[in-house]
């Protein structure tokens, strides 16, 4: 179908509105309703890829999607979109598709039968319940990670479940709780509409998270130079394209953001400049070990990080060490650190969460708008499913755990499981999962909405060398994992299904299927009640409930189970709604309320906690922690940190050293290497890789190293350069058109399956969070010459 | 043929008429407003794959610092892939 001419113009329109809604977004300026063509349907959606979070508007005509708008109603993005979420309609379309299920016979996946891959899959389960595992997503929809987290934990009396945000926010959640006493940011997007100042500790927003860049960089560029100066400071190991916009750009040696942090806490103290009300009130330190300390044995332990001591371990300057601490010490500023993967990949990387609250709670800057500490999240659903919902393996709903027999209680009780059904022991997380697994410690796994056969560090020694268990994986394309399956699931995607993320500022988001999936391709729910029904029907114990009904059993708002292992009763049904009321229950009374299922379909989303006023009306939280903005603080207490786990309301101060990575470049090795995404991609390129527009400007992985480096070896762009390390080696072109990394570092991109940088990175990991660093490790370098 | 609408971004509201002249010069792009430091481009294309050589050309104007993509049609594109 080629447009008409009046059709045209009208998209046109339409495109232009849109365009100037979006431009005035932040104005008191009254415009116009953007039109849009009423030839197609629209509905609301949040974006598939990042964990912004952004409001996308679906165009669907003829049972196909065919635009997208970034949705003006949206609160987080405001009608704007980064390239990915432009093209989030596209990722649907790719021509390889998986359309139907696979089993792996003489060696070849084969076309099967979902009766027949369903029951494989059932079979392989009842084998070894215990010796089975799932392998999850923080792209797993709120319903998909919670009904597969009931499955195993509430049906297999296992807790062998986790999800790939082990591997890139486990780190920002320990640092949370070790903290706070409880998960997830206090602050919001909104202050960064309200802050002065804006620090990056090694995050590159500007491609990973463009529109809360702009959001920022807007108001910045608006303000000029009108005093206080609005500043960025970017505290990173490489240049990239955030580091254009910073007013002062930071580079320190990978690892010492440990004693960075630690340098701007001993200035605050040792100058007297800290916010003593406020520590007073509302904090408390502890030592390393755990035991309670007083301010004076924390000022004592920092006196290894003086702007002196800590500007020769790090390579900043004493200058910006010290500029670093006057922002702090600034009573007026109000100040914004964000990070993402570069400080959470850090094999201290509960440490460094903790050092940087350290510097806003001694500053007083937080809980207060425009003055808080900020981890922002790489997938859509990595809060909302995998913190929220527990999916890890440690966890229960509603920041509830399996070592706690209070909280497996209320979680047996809702699920109306047997007593004793949830195991007490913390499954294997990621690291160990896939250790075992190799190792045959695991029979079997179930890979969902994820890819570790290209993700998980140091490959050949954990993924695809050694491979001894049983692999189904559910996914849309092909992947790097799927050609190691053994059974091939294929799944429906974004709107071809229901479903509900939440994203990094708390916000729960629903949306609607408005488009069938292609071929047999079907729900991750619906696969997980269909493999659930199949081992009750076998009679397997586990999928009963203490009546004796099915354990996964939905039901009708009359309360009559439907058949919902049927795809097409699943399909006509909204087995969302059931799921997530089901959920919700968990989550009312424990700080992280959510509204019913029925309330977030009228809304671009709401933050938890939200709360029902006595008008009828749900009412979310911007803040937490903060009086008259969230219920659960009492009047009179101003900021009231509510989780600590000692009862006393009060965040910890940590005295964390700084501590020298395992591994260092050295005379074998003499390069630090770096890994990471880039603006066209998105994680292991599964999706992104088959839009063309992104694939063909980003078609193969790369190096990058500063210009000296690459003169000293003789290569010009383009150049092969090979990287090795004590693990693998790989081959890659020098580019550096983009970023630049810092003398002695190279910088190598993850998204492309068919060069495996996860072959040469270190799999060490943090002992608390579990999460590995890819952010640096040792290799040589050197130029393949013909 | 792909619709599409862009906002573009330049450091400073002197740049923007130098901008909005080199935009136009790009084949495929039209700016349809400049408002201070942000111009509107509209970009009509044949195929999903001339867009991305728009945003690299638009990119790589002197003193473009941003571009944002607010609407996005494509319904006779075709199918996509590798």
């Amino acid at each position: 179908m080629k447009l008409e001419q009046s059709r045209r113009e009208f998209i046109r329109n339409a495109a232009l509105a849109a365009a100037v809604t979006a431009m005035h977004r932040d104005s008191n300026t009254a415009h116009a309703a953007v039109e849009l063509p009423d030839s197609l349907t629209w509905s609301k959606a949040p974006c598939r890829f990042c964990g912004t979070g952004c409001g996308v508007m679906v165009g669907v005509e003829n049972k196909k999607v065919v635009a997208v708008q970034g949705d003006p109603e949206s609160p987080v993005n405001r009608g704007l979109l980064c390239a990915k979420g432009y093209h989030a309609g596209a990722a649907l379309y790719g021509d390889d598709r998986l359309t139907h299920p696979m089993i792996r016979k003489d060696g070849k996946l084969q076309k099967v039968s979902w009766d027949e891959a369903i029951n494989a899959v059932a079979d392989a389960v009842i084998a070894n319940p215990t010796e089975f595992a799932i392998y999850g997503s923080g792209q797993w929809t709120i319903p998909e990670g919670y009904v597969s987290m009931k499955f195993l934990k509430g049906g297999l009396n296992s807790n062998h479940i986790d999800p790939n945000a082990r591997l890139c926010m486990a780190s920002a959640a320990t640092g949370f709780i070790t903290t706070f006493g409880v998960d997830e940011p206090s602050g919001c997007y909104d202050d960064l509409d309200e802050c002065d100042t804006v620090i990056t500790w090694g995050n590159n927003w500007a491609e990973m998270h463009p529109v809360l860049f702009s959001r920022f960089i807007d108001r910045k560029q608006a303000a000029g130079s009108t005093f206080p100066k609005m500043l960025y400071v970017d505290l990173a190991t490489r240049w990239t394209r955030s580091s254009e916009f910073a007013d002062h750009y930071i580079a320190f040696t990978p690892q010492t953001d440990l004693a960075i942090a630690n340098c701007i806490c001993y200035q605050l103290i040792e100058n007297d400049t800290y916010d003593k009300a406020f520590v007073d009130a509302n904090t408390r330190f502890k030592a390393n070990d755990g035991s309670d300390i007083g301010i004076e044995e924390y000022r004592a332990f920092l006196q290894d990080y003086t702007p002196e001591a800590v500007s020769k371990l790090s390579g900043v300057s004493e200058g910006h060490l010290k500029l670093l601490a006057s922002l702090f010490a600034d009573p007026n500023r109000k100040i914004v650190s964000l990070w993402c993967m570069g400080m959470n990949q850090h094999t201290r990387g509960t440490w460094i969460n903790n050092l940087v609250y350290n510097v806003h709670l001694l500053a007083g800057k937080i809980g207060k708008p425009g003055s808080t500490p900020f981890s922002l999240t790489g997938q859509p659903s990595a809060c909302g499913t995998c913190r929220e919902v527990g999916t890890f393996a440690h966890g229960l709903p509603g920041g509830r755990l399996v070592a706690n027999p209070e909280h497996r209680a209320e979680c047996e009780n809702v699920w109306n499981t047997p007593v004793g059904a949830i195991n007490e022991t913390p499954g294997y997380h990621t690291m160990a999962m896939f250790k075992a697994f190799n190792e045959g410690a695991l029979k079997s796994m179930w890979v969902q909405v994820s890819n570790p056969g290209q993700s998980i560090p140091n490959l050949n020694n954990n993924m695809n060398n050694a491979k001894k268990g049983f692999l189904v994986v559910s996914d849309i394309y092909p992947t790097a994992t799927t050609v190691l399956a053994d059974i091939v699931l294929p799944s429906a995607m974004w709107v071809e299904k229901n479903g509900i993320f939440g994203n990094s500022e708390r916000r729960t988001q629903q949306w609607f299927r408005v488009v069938s999936p292609p071929g047999e391709a079907r729900d991750d729910v619906w696969q997980v009640l269909a493999v659930a029904r199949r081992m009750y029907e076998k009679g397997f114990e586990g999928m009963k409930d203490r009546d004796g009904n099915f354990l996964l059993a939905i039901r009708d708002d009359d309360g009559n189970e439907i058949e919902a292992w049927d795809w097409e009763v699943f399909k006509k049904s909204n087995v969302d709604r059931q799921l997530f009321n089901e959920y919700r229950q968990l989550t009312v009374k424990k700080h992280k309320d959510l509204p019913p299922y029925d309330v977030l379909t009228e809304e671009r989303g709401l933050r938890w906690p939200v709360i029902e006023h006595s008008d009828g009306t749900w009412v979310e939280t911007k803040r937490r922690f903060v009086e008259g903005e969230d219920p659960y603080v009492k009047a009179g207490t101003g900021v009231q940190f509510y989780g600590a786990q000692a009862g006393d309301d009060r965040a910890i101060i940590w005295a964390r050293p700084y501590e020298a990575p395992p591994e260092v470049p050295d005379d074998e090795y003499p390069f630090w290497l770096c890994t990471g995404r880039v603006l066209e991609h998105w994680h292991t390129g599964t999706m992104t890789g088959r839009i063309p527009q992104l694939h063909n400007a980003m078609p193969r992985a790369y190096v990058e190293m500063h210009p000296a480096d690459a003169s000293a070896l003789d290569a010009k762009a383009g150049d092969p350069i090979r990287i090795a390390s004590r693990r693998g080696s790989i081959t890659l072109p020098l580019f550096n058109g983009r970023a630049k990394p810092q003398r002695g570092a190279i910088f190598v991109p993850f998204f492309d399956e068919t060069k495996l940088i996860n072959e040469v990175t270190l799999d060490e990991y943090c002992p608390i969070s579990k999460e590995p660093d890819y952010k640096k490790c040792a290799v040589r370098v050197e130029k393949v010459r013909a | 043929m792909p619709i599409s609408s862009l906002i573009v971004s330049v450091p400073l509201p002197d740049h923007a008429p130098m901008a909005a002249k080199a935009v136009n010069a790009i084949k495929g792009a039209h700016v349809e407003l400049v408002e201070a430091n942000r111009l509107i481009v509209l970009t009509e294309t044949s195929d999903r794959s001339e867009d991305q050589q728009i945003w690299d050309a638009i990119g790589n104007i002197d003193h473009v610092g941003k571009i944002e993509l607010v609407y996005h049609n494509f319904e006779d594109s075709g199918e996509t892939s590798r």
